[in-house]
C-alpha cells in the first residue's frame, strides 16, 4: 500500500484488519503485552495493552522499533541457506526446507555414527524470550543424545545465585517491584532501570513521591543515577569491599539487628580452632549427631543449635572432644568481624575510591531505614570474583535483619521468567527420561577447539547474538571452527556469527511464532505469545525446525505436539506449582495471568531457608577449602591496583543502554537516529592525557585484541575506566570488537557451586589516539 | 462556571523523564514521520539530542532531559509568518493547525518557532510538526507520546478546564514554560527536573 514519496503507509490513521493482543519480548526481560495493530500482514503499529496491573501497561523504543523495522527488516533472513563460498565468504545458495531438513539430519546422523552423538552439540541464548524458545534446543539435544551447552556461565548472569546458593539456598529472591512505593530506602547496586528496564521506572518514581530515598551504585553515571538521590561511583568490581565498609561502621555502631542475626543467620555456630570446621554433636558426645553447636550463655557450656535459648555471637570457648582433646572455638559471626576488621572505612576508600564519610552515611541510613529495599542489577555479576559481591549484598542485609522482611530484602533475579525456565516439565524437556550431555558453554570455545573432554564436531546456536555478545569470536573462528563439520545458525537476521555459518536457518519474530509462554524477568506475570503476522518469508520457529530434522532422522515421534499443546502441556506438566495453578483457559482468554504468589509477596517471609541449618548461612563450610568459609574481598581479576595496568591502565565497560537489549536493536533504523554509533566513552582527564579530544579515533586494545571507534569525552566515567554502548556489531566497529578484548578464567569456586562465569568487565586496556589516513598523510606532506 | 475555551496542552514531568525517547519513536510509528525528520525530540541537559552527556564534574554532576514537540502557542510566531494560511490557531481547542495541503514549503515558520518544532518533508515539500495525534482524539485517545511513555511522564488535556487530569496535575507543583522571555503563550508546561 504505497503512498505519497512511495513510502509505505503505516502508523496510526491506517485502518487495521484486526488488533492482536500478544507480548513484546526481547531479553529486557519487560515482556510488555501489546496490541498489534496489522493491515495485510504488516504491523501498523503497537500500543500497550490492557493489563491487571495498570503500572505495566506499558511499551518503550525498543519496542516500537523491533516491531516496525526488524520483523521486515531488509536484511531479514527469508529462506534456509547454505555456505557455497568458504566460511565467511558471504556467499549463499538457497536451500528448500525439505532440502534444509535433509541436509541437516544426513549431516547429524553421520557425525553421530563417526564421533557419537554427544559430538553434536546446541547452545541458544535469550533472543526470542520465551518458554519453547528458550527451552527447545535443549530439548533436541536431549532427543539425539546430543551435548548442551550451558548459557547460564556465558550469559554472565550466575555470580547473583552463585552468591545465593550458599547462604540461602536459592538461587535468587526478588520482591514484587509494583510494592516498590512501599519502600523507605531504596539502596542499588550496578542495576540501571532507567536504561535497562525503563518501564519499571514508574515504580521507582512512584516510591520517590512517595517519599523513599534513592542511592544508586555505579562506576558510571547511569540515567538511574542521575535521577537518584545519590550517586556512588566505585572502582569497577569492589563492590564487596564497599559492603565490607558498610558492615564495619554498622557493627562499630551498634547498628545491627542482633537478634536476627542470632537466631535466623548461622552467625552463633561454633567454628573449631584446629581445623576450621563447625562444632557438631559427635565431636563433643560419644554417639553424638552432626547436629551444629553454639555456646549457650546460660548454661556456660556448648549446646545443639536448636537446643541453645542463648546462644552468644562473641567469645572464645574451650570445647573438650570426645578425645579427650580440648579445642578452643569461637562463634562464626566473632570470627567474621575479626576477619572483616581490616575493612574500615579509610582502608575501603583506598580500595573503592570513594570517600570514607559516603561509606559511613549510606552504611548508617541503610541500617536504620525501614523498610529498606536493596536492588541488586547485573553489573556486579559481570566480574571474576562477582560471587562475592552478591554474598557481601546478602550479609549486609542478613546483619540488618532485611532478608524476609517485607518490603526490604536483596532483591536480584527472580521472577515469573526464572519460575517458568528453570524447572520446566522433565518430559517436555527429556522425552522418554532421555538425557544428553552437558558441557559448560562458558568454556565452548576451548572444548572445540581441544577436543576435550570430548570432540564437539556439530554445533547449532539458537537465539544467540555469539558473534558480538560472546568473547573471542576471532579465536573461534580461528581456532574451534575449524574442528567443527558443521555449524548451524537460526537467526532473523545476518549477524556476525550467522555469517560463519554453513547452514543459516530463519526463524520467526515474536510477532510471528505461532504460541509460546512468556513470563516477566522482574514481574510476576506470565502472558500468551500468539501469531499477530503470518511468518516473514519461510521462517518457522525453532521447534518446527527441530520437528523437521528429527522426522528426517526418524526421530519424529517426539515432535508432534502443536505449538499450542506444547504450551498447555508445559503449564499442567510444570515443576513448579506458581506456574502449573495457571489455568489455561483464563490464560487464553486474558494473555496475561498473575502467577499465583502471596501479596506481598515476601521472599523467605517464614526464615525458614533451605540450608543444613535452615538460616542463612553467612559461614559457609563448604566454601572452607577455597579460603571463602567468610565473606572476604578479593581485587578484580585485572585491576588497575595491579601490575598489568603498568601496561593497560584502563578498565573496560560496555554498558548497557536504553537504545538496546544486547544486540538486538542496535541495527535498527529509529535506533541509530538516535544512537548512531558505539563511542568510547571517557573521562576527560584521561583523554587530555593521551591528547584525545571528543570525536577523534582510538585504539583500544589489551593483549587479547583491539577495536576503532570514535571517543566521548564525560564527566560521567569514572577516572581509570572506560565503556562503550553494549549491544553494537562488528561493522559499527571502525576496527575490531570489545568482545576480542575479553577473556575467560576458570574460577575454582564458582566451579564448586555451577560453573565460571564470564567476567565480562573484569578487562584492562589502553587507548590511544588512532593516527587517521588522512591525518598521517598529512603528516606526511607536511614532512616532505 | 469555566468562561474559557477549550485549550489542549501538555504537562511533561521532568522528574519523571529519562530520556528514553520512547515518545520520540512512539511519535514516529503514530504518525509515519519519515525517518531523519521528527515531531518531537528530546534533548539532554546540554542540548544534545544523541551521544548524552551529564552537566558538571565528576563526581558532582547532573542530567536531565527535556522533551519538546509544537508548543500549541496562544500567540504563535509561525502562525504570523505563514504567507498562505497553512498554518492557523484553531479557536474550539487551542491547537495550532498545519494545513498541509496549503503548504508551499517556503520553511519561514522554521525561522520563527522558538522551539524549532517544525520539521521540513523533502519527499512530499512541506512542513510537518505534532498535531497531538488529532486522529486519537475521537475514541477518546490522546497523543502518542502519552500512551507510550514508560514512567507516565507526559500528561495531555485542557489547561482551561479545572476539573481535567491536566490542570490536577499542574496543581501539584510549581511549573514552568519554555523561552517565557518570547512571550508567545506556550502550551506545553514543565515540572523541574
Amino acid at each position: 500500500m504505497p503512498s505519497i514519496a512511495g513510502r509505505l503507509e503505516t502508523g496510526g490513521k491506517v485502518v487495521p484488519d484486526r488488533i492482536v493482543r500478544t507480548v513484546c519480548s526481547p531479553n529486557c526481560s519487560g515482556t510488555c503485552p501489546v496490541n498489534a495493530y496489522v493491515k495485510d500482514e504488516r504491523i501498523l503499529k503497537i500500543e500497550p495493552a490492557a493489563f491487571p496491573d495498570a503500572g505495566y501497561e506499558r511499551i518503550c523504543l525498543k519496542g516500537i522499533a523491533m516491531a516496525m523495522q526488524r520483523i521486515h527488516h531488509p536484511d531479514r533472513l527469508t529462506h534456509p541457506l547454505r555456505r557455497v563460498g568458504a566460511r565467511g565468504e558471504g556467499r549463499w545458495e538457497r536451500m528448500s526446507w525439505e532440502e534444509a531438513f535433509a541436509l541437516l539430519g544426513d549431516k547429524l546422523s553421520q557425525t553421530a555414527a563417526q564421533y557419537g552423538s554427544r559430538a553434536n552439540a546446541w547452545m541458544t541464548m535469550s533472543g526470542n524470550y520465551g518458554f519453547k524458545a528458550s527451552t527447545v534446543s535443549e530439548r533436541i539435544a536431549n532427543c539425539l543424545g546430543g551435548t548442551v551447552l550451558s548459557n547460564g556461565g556465558m550469559m554472565g548472569d550466575l555470580n547473583c545465585p552463585m552468591g545465593y546458593l550458599p547462604l540461602l539456598g536459592a538461587g535468587g529472591a526478588a520482591n514484587d517491584l509494583s510494592d516498590l512505593h512501599h519502600a523507605k530506602y531504596i539502596l542499588i547496586f550496578g542495576r540501571n532501570p532507567a536504561d535497562t528496564d525503563h518501564s519499571e521506572m514508574r515504580f521507582l518514581f512512584d516510591a520517590m513521591e512517595a517519599g523513599a530515598k534513592v542511592v544508586v551504585v555505579d562506576p558510571r553515571f547511569s540515567r538511574t543515577a542521575a535521577k537518584a538521590d545519590e550517586w556512588v561511583s566505585p572502582r569497577p568490581g569492589t563492590d564487596a569491599a564497599l559492603v565490607l565498609g558498610m558492615i564495619n561502621v554498622i557493627v562499630a555502631e551498634n547498628l545491627l539487628d542482633t537478634a536476627y542475626v542470632t537466631r535466623h543467620t548461622n552467625s552463633p555456630l561454633l567454628v573449631r580452632s584446629d581445623n576450621g570446621a563447625l562444632l557438631r554433636a559427635a565431636d563433643v558426645s560419644p554417639g553424638g549427631s552432626s547436629d551444629l553447636m553454639v555456646w549457650d550463655e546460660a548454661e556456660d557450656a556448648p549446646m545443639k543449635l536448636n537446643d541453645a535459648a542463648t546462644p552468644l555471637l562473641r567469645g572464645r570457648y574451650q570445647v573438650a572432644l570426645i578425645d579427650g582433646r580440648s579445642v578452643w572455638c569461637q562463634p562464626a559471626f566473632d570470627l567474621m568481624l575479626q576477619a572483616w576488621a581490616e575493612y574500615t572505612p579509610e582502608r575501603v576508600a583506598e580500595i573503592c575510591e570513594v570517600p570514607a564519610e559516603t561509606i559511613r552515611h549510606i552504611a548508617r541510613e541503610y541500617a536504620t531505614s525501614s523498610p529498606a529495599w536493596m536492588w541488586v542489577g547485573a553489573g556486579p555479576q559481570r566480574y571474576h570474583h562477582g560471587q562475592l559481591a552478591h554474598r557481601a549484598y546478602l550479609t549486609l542485609g542478613a546483619l540488618c535483619g532485611n532478608i524476609g522482611k517485607a518490603y526490604a530484602g536483596v532483591n536480584c533475579l527472580d521472577g515469573a521468567h526464572m519460575r517458568l525456565t528453570f524447572f520446566p516439565p522433565h518430559e517436555w524437556m527429556a522425552p522418554g527420561g532421555k538425557y544428553g550431555s552437558t558441557l559448560p558453554g562458558v568454556h565452548m570455545l576451548d572444548i572445540i577447539a581441544s577436543g576435550k573432554p570430548y570432540p564437539l564436531k556439530s554445533l547449532w546456536l539458537t537465539s544467540y547474538g555469539f558473534g558480538t555478545q560472546s568473547p573471542n569470536f576471532e579465536r573461534f573462528i580461528n581456532e574451534a571452527l575449524p574442528q567443527l563439520d558443521l555449524f548451524v545458525v537460526t537467526e532473523q537476521l545476518m549477524t556476525d556469527a550467522a555469517r560463519y555459518a554453513d547452514v543459516v536457518l530463519p526463524c520467526v519474530s515474536y510477532y510471528e511464532e505461532e504460541m509460546d509462554l512468556v513470563a516477566g524477568g522482574e514481574s510476576w506475570y506470565l502472558h500468551l505469545r500468539q501469531r499477530a503476522i503470518a511468518p516473514v518469508g519461510e521462517s518457522k520457529n525453532d521447534y518446527e525446525i527441530f520437528k523437521g530434522v528429527c522426522e528426517r532422522m526418524g526421530r519424529g515421534e517426539d515432535w508432534q505436539m502443536s505449538n499450542e499443546e506444547v504450551c498447555r502441556y508445559a503449564l499442567q506438566h510444570h515443576g513448579d506449582p506458581a506456574i502449573n495453578s495457571i489455568d489455561w483457559q483464563t490464560l487464553k482468554r486474558d494473555g496475561t495471568v498473575r502467577v499465583e504468589i502471596p501479596r506481598p509477596h515476601v521472599p523467605f517471609g517464614d526464615l525458614n531457608f533451605m540450608t543444613e541449618s535452615g538460616r542463612i548461612e553467612l559461614y559457609t563450610e563448604s566454601l572452607k577449602q577455597f579460603g571463602q568459609a567468610m565473606l572476604m574481598y578479593a581485587e578484580p581479576l585485572e585491576s588497575r591496583h595491579q601490575a598489568l595496568a603498568a601496561r593497560y591502565p584502563l578498565t573496560l565497560m560496555s554498558h548497557k543502554h536504553v537504545h538496546s537489549a544486547h544486540s538486538t536493536h542496535t541495527t535498527l533504523p529509529w535506533i541509530l537516529e538516535m544512537a548512531p554509533e558505539p563511542r568510547l566513552e571517557m573521562h576527560p582527564n584521561d583523554a587530555a592525557a593521551r591528547g584525545i579530544a571528543e570525536g577523534d579515533v582510538v585504539r583500544v586494545f589489551n593483549g587479547r585484541g583491539e577495536f576503532k571507534t570514535r571517543a566521548a569525552l564525560s564527566e560521567g566515567v569514572k577516572p581509570g575506566m572506560v565503556t562503550v554502548p553494549q549491544g553494537y556489531w562488528r561493522a559499527h566497529y571502525l576496527a575490531g570488537h570489545p568482545a576480542e578484548l575479553g577473556h575467560i578464567v576458570r574460577n575454582e569456586v564458582q566451579e564448586a557451586i555451577i560453573e565460571t562465569n564470564y567476567p565480562v568487565w573484569d578487562i584492562l586496556v589502553q587507548v590511544a589516539k588512532e593516527v587517521t589516513d588522512e591525518v598521517a598523510n598529512a603528516v606526511t606532506k607536511v614532512g616532505a | 462556571m469555566n468562561t474559557l475555551n477549550k485549550q489542549l496542552a501538555f504537562v511533561i514531568d521532568l522528574k519523571r523523564c529519562i530520556g528514553c525517547d520512547t515518545c520520540v519513536v512512539g511519535c514516529k510509528m503514530e504518525n509515519a514521520v519519515p525517518l531523519g525528520q521528527f515531531r518531537l525530540k528530546v534533548y539532554d541537559s546540554q542540548q544534545n539530542f544523541q551521544l548524552e552527556k551529564p552537566v558538571g564534574l565528576y563526581p558532582d554532576l547532573s542530567m536531565s532531559w527535556l522533551p519538546t514537540m509544537c508548543h500549541h502557542c496562544g500567540d504563535a510566531p509561525c502562525v504570523r509568518a505563514c504567507p498562505t494560511g497553512t498554518l492557523w490557531r484553531r479557536e474550539a481547542d487551542g491547537m495550532v493547525v498545519l494545513d498541509r495541503d496549503k503548504c508551499i514549503g517556503c520553511q519561514r515558520c522554521g525561522e520563527e518557532c522558538p522551539y524549532d518544532a517544525l520539521s521540513f518533508d523533502p519527499d512530499i515539500g512541506t512542513a510537518d510538526k505534532c498535531d497531538l495525534c488529532e486522529h486519537r482524539h475521537a475514541d477518546g485517545g490522546g497523543p502518542m507520546c502519552v500512551t507510550v511513555c514508560p514512567t507516565g511522564a507526559i500528561h495531555f488535556g485542557d489547561i482551561n478546564d479545572p476539573a481535567s487530569n491536566l490542570s490536577r496535575q499542574l496543581g501539584k507543583h510549581a511549573h514552568q514554560v519554555l523561552n517565557a522571555e518570547d512571550d508567545v503563550r506556550p502550551n506545553i508546561h514543565y515540572f523541574a527536573p
